[in-house]
């Protein structure tokens, strides 16, 4: 399998590096003119909504509408809004898009190759982890996953170099320092997926002891694996870790205490730090596996769409396998291949969530899309699971030189395809996907226009969160909505005092095969009309109503 | 080995002009040469904020050169400053000090400058020849004849064009749904309420008629209010000017008695027959 290897001279391991930016660069500028700078989403008004609220309170401990989960992402976000004079909303739409597009590809890029102690497969791992659908979604969107896979990332980077390193004491505090001030900012940013990545620590740990037990059973030497010793530092870790959380939210960040008591009952709130969820009113209305037949055209869509994460799962699946059976049969020790060992140990930790979680989801016990918030770290993991089996094969294979030509035009088909399936899925393309998260600038005319002459009462926004996000934060920047509270409903809530109904809105309608509301919008006023958007308003039924 | 050195004094004077730009950019916020400076102040508003104190904090542990490598030492920068801003906003509210443009700028400043000061310190004591310096590296013998060279060198080459490409369309490329009019109806109050809803027969009603000419050029309208099948009301070569609105308040009596009379309001660009934009009213008429 693989084998440590000094990389040749020859081979250009920053310009690769810089051609895998470029990619980064190229495929996160394509999602933001797909949706026209006018991403509209839950996440990235949530968080913008925050900002702007801290920004008007000058604070952000004390924010009136605060992200209970954490708040490094909102302070973040104000401080380099401040500072630069830009706006928040041209911040997560645009900016930081791309300044991570040149900093994440490095980021993964020696993180990998850390724990795979090879140039070749982490440049690989790199390349595979920005063709994938999903790691490109969330780090696009304006949530605050940019810098929690950003914090994962570096946090393994740390781990994985640790690794390496016998009584050099001085070495590994430096290490350990960097550790913790990068653990404290993830903490800070996502306090419950934090303690989903600790649970990970543990299992790892706790999968790390089993499996080296059983591995060194018929060693007769008294030297243990150095892997062993690390391993055994991971509890330390994780304590220390779990100290953290505890100081940030009942001490130190206030909201993320009102937010885990705000889960009724103990289970939840265990499942809330285990699993990341975010608890739900109504969870037997939720179910997430749905997801494919009503986001998707088909499911035959949606499967070639995310053909790419299949495969690579499929592939660092059978790696994994490969790894242990060869650790197995003592093929390879855990004296020479401790992070492979590690790396097989965290992507298993990370899978064993996501198999308990979906069963979770199913029972509608806890909340939903608990399988989709914990499907990116496995990807991470898998991924580089993936590149060594795809390295180890073509290192194998002696292909004639004949067939290199096709083998190259194929590669070169293959990466094409998964870059369009890849671009597709993240921009939740419209030929595709039934879930839009783009709004028009007629549409988002209107949300100035209500959040200007409306007054309190309820909208109607459409068939979904899509433009009532944009709302909210229009409502948001203009400050004026904690006066008027309208109450916003999409959905089958028609009994409103405002509709808005636009083209894009009718062209969802008819994708959805959805009745028209036409014989209710024509008993109504039409008192707003900017070509493809229009507001109406219910008339008065008594002369108490206005 | 590299080819060129950057000197730690050279090195440590380009930060500390990369902060003194964004203090100054800040400080002549809101005067005459503010726009001049806002691409100064946001290159520098986001060194400071995502590559700076993180890249003086992975100095100052790891001043030498073998203890990093460049891609490592720029992605610890990454990760250790997005690490910060909650160590910032708790040194804030233990201070008592709110947080706006004032404090993060002073806070970030006192973080660059004790972290710089360290690091400048640390690596001052390592011998030069095991100090970390930026560099460039010796240029290579050409490898031009190996195909892995020409593979990478054609993906960037096309990675660079279509970036330039999306760059070049987002600046070349009209704005998009330009052509954009708001045609709306308010109450007499000037909100979207509250609207006049039932009536005497004969009687008249009023209601604030607003165009928003929100087009690429100035525009001319026409105005036009029917019911039951008559113009009641008409305003003719009403003149827009680009951003600007249009605002009248207009007293129209329905000629159409029945009990749900319909005013319909229609917007046309002068010289054409169909409207542009059309609103509608519902007025219930009172028995007489």
């Amino acid at each position: 399998m693989i084998k440590p290897r000094p990389t040749p001279k020859s081979l250009p391991i920053s310009w690769f590096v810089i051609a895998i930016i470029a990619l980064a660069l190229v495929n996160y500028t394509y999602l933001i003119l797909r949706t026209g700078g006018a991403l509209s989403e839950n996440d990235t008004y949530q968080l913008t909504r925050v900002t702007l609220s801290a920004e008007v309170a000058d604070t952000i401990l004390e924010s009136p509408r605060p992200y209970s989960h954490g708040m490094n992402y909102p302070a973040f976000l104000l401080q380099v809004s401040e500072l630069s004079g830009l706006s928040v909303n041209a911040l997560q739409l645009v900016v930081l898009p791309l300044v991570f597009a040149l900093f994440l590809p490095i980021v993964a890029f020696v993180t990998y190759r850390e724990i795979t102690r090879s140039d070749v497969i982490g440049l690989l791992a790199t390349f595979l982890l920005f063709l994938q659908p999903d790691f490109l979604w969330v780090t696009w969107r304006g949530s605050h996953e940019k810098i929690t896979w950003a914090l994962v990332l570096g946090l393994f980077f740390i781990l994985a170099r640790t690794f390496q390193l016998r009584g050099q004491l001085r070495t590994m505090l430096v290490n350990i320092a960097v550790f913790y001030l990068l653990a404290l900012g993830l903490i800070n940013t996502n306090m419950f997926f934090s303690s989903s990545f600790i649970i990970a620590v543990v299992i790892t740990f706790l999968g790390g002891r089993v499996v080296i037990a059983f591995l060194e059973r018929r060693r007769s030497t008294p030297d243990r694996p150095l892997i062993d010793l690390h391993l055994q530092r991971l509890i330390y870790v994780a304590a220390a870790c779990l100290l953290l959380v505890y100081v940030t939210i009942f001490y130190l960040y206030p909201p993320a205490r009102f937010s885990l008591f705000n889960v009724d009952q103990l289970f939840g709130r265990v499942s809330t730090l285990v699993f990341n969820v975010d608890p739900v009113a109504e969870p037997e209305l939720v179910n997430p596996y749905n997801y494919v037949t009503s986001t998707w055209t088909s499911p035959l869509v949606y499967f070639a769409l995310t053909f790419f994460n299949w495969l690579i799962l499929g592939v660092a699946s059978l790696t994994w396998i490969v790894v242990m059976w060869r650790f197995w049969r003592h093929k390879l020790n855990p004296h020479q291949h401790g992070t492979l060992l590690f790396l097989c140990l965290a992507f298993a930790a990370f899978s064993i969530q996501v198999v308990v979680s979906a069963f979770a989801d199913l029972s509608g016990s806890i909340g939903a899309n608990l399988q989709v918030r914990l499907f990116t770290p496995v990807m991470m993991f898998g991924v580089p699971l993936a590149a060594i089996g795809v390295f180890t094969v073509v290192q194998r294979v002696q292909l004639p030189t004949r067939l290199r030509p096709v083998i190259v035009t194929l590669v070169a088909i293959a990466f094409l395809y998964f870059e369009f399936a890849a671009l597709s899925k993240a921009a939740n393309e419209p030929l595709f996907s039934n879930k839009w998260v783009f709004i028009t600038r007629p549409e988002q005319a209107t949300a100035t226009w209500l959040s200007r002459y409306g007054i309190s009462g309820s909208i109607w926004t459409g068939v979904d969160e899509r433009y009532r996000s944009d709302l909210h934060v229009v409502s948001t920047l203009l400050q004026d909505d904690a006066d008027k509270q309208m109450q916003l409903y999409n959905g089958s809530s028609l009994n409103t005092d405002y509709y808005v109904w636009s083209e894009v809105e009718r062209a969802r309608w008819i994708r959805l095969n959805l009745y028209m509301p036409n014989v209710l919008l024509s008993s109504r006023h039409l008192i707003y009309d900017n070509g493809s958007t229009q507001i109406y308003r219910r008339p008065a039924l008594t002369i108490y109503q206005d | 080995m590299r080819s060129f050195r950057l000197s730690l004094e050279l090195e440590y004077a380009l930060i500390a002009l990369v902060v003194l730009t964004l203090v100054i950019t800040i400080q002549l916020d809101g005067t005459s040469a503010a726009s001049t400076l806002s691409v100064p102040r946001v290159i520098a508003a986001l060194l400071c904020t995502v590559f700076i104190p993180g890249y003086l904090i992975a100095s100052a542990l790891f001043p030498a050169d073998s203890s990093l490598d460049l891609p490592q030492r720029l992605a610890l920068s990454f990760v250790l400053s997005l690490s910060l801003p909650p160590v910032t906003i708790f040194a804030l509210a233990a201070l008592n000090l709110s947080v706006h443009l004032e404090t993060l700028l002073v806070s970030l400043t006192v973080i660059i400058g004790i972290v710089g000061a360290i690091s400048l310190f640390r690596r001052w004591l390592i011998p030069l020849d095991q100090r970390f310096l930026w560099g460039l590296p010796p240029i290579q013998p050409s490898t031009s004849g190996r195909s892995i060279d020409k593979v990478l060198w054609i993906g960037i080459s096309i990675g660079a064009l279509l970036l330039l490409g999306v760059i070049g369309a987002v600046i070349l490329l009209p704005e998009p749904n330009a052509s954009l009019t708001e045609f709306y109806i308010l109450s007499e109050t000037g909100v979207a309420a509250s609207y006049p809803n039932q009536i005497m027969p004969g009687a008249s009603i009023r209601f604030q008629i607003v165009i928003d000419n929100q087009e690429a050029q100035p525009m001319r309208y026409d105005l036009e209010v029917e019911n039951g099948d008559q113009t009641i009301y008409a305003a003719d070569g009403l003149e827009v000017a680009r951003g600007e609105r249009f605002q009248r308040t207009v007293e129209v009596r329905p000629v159409d008695f029945n009990e749900q009379s319909l005013l319909v309001f229609r917007l046309y660009r002068s010289g054409e027959d169909v409207a542009y934009r059309t609103l509608r009213y519902w007025v219930r008429i009172l028995p007489s």
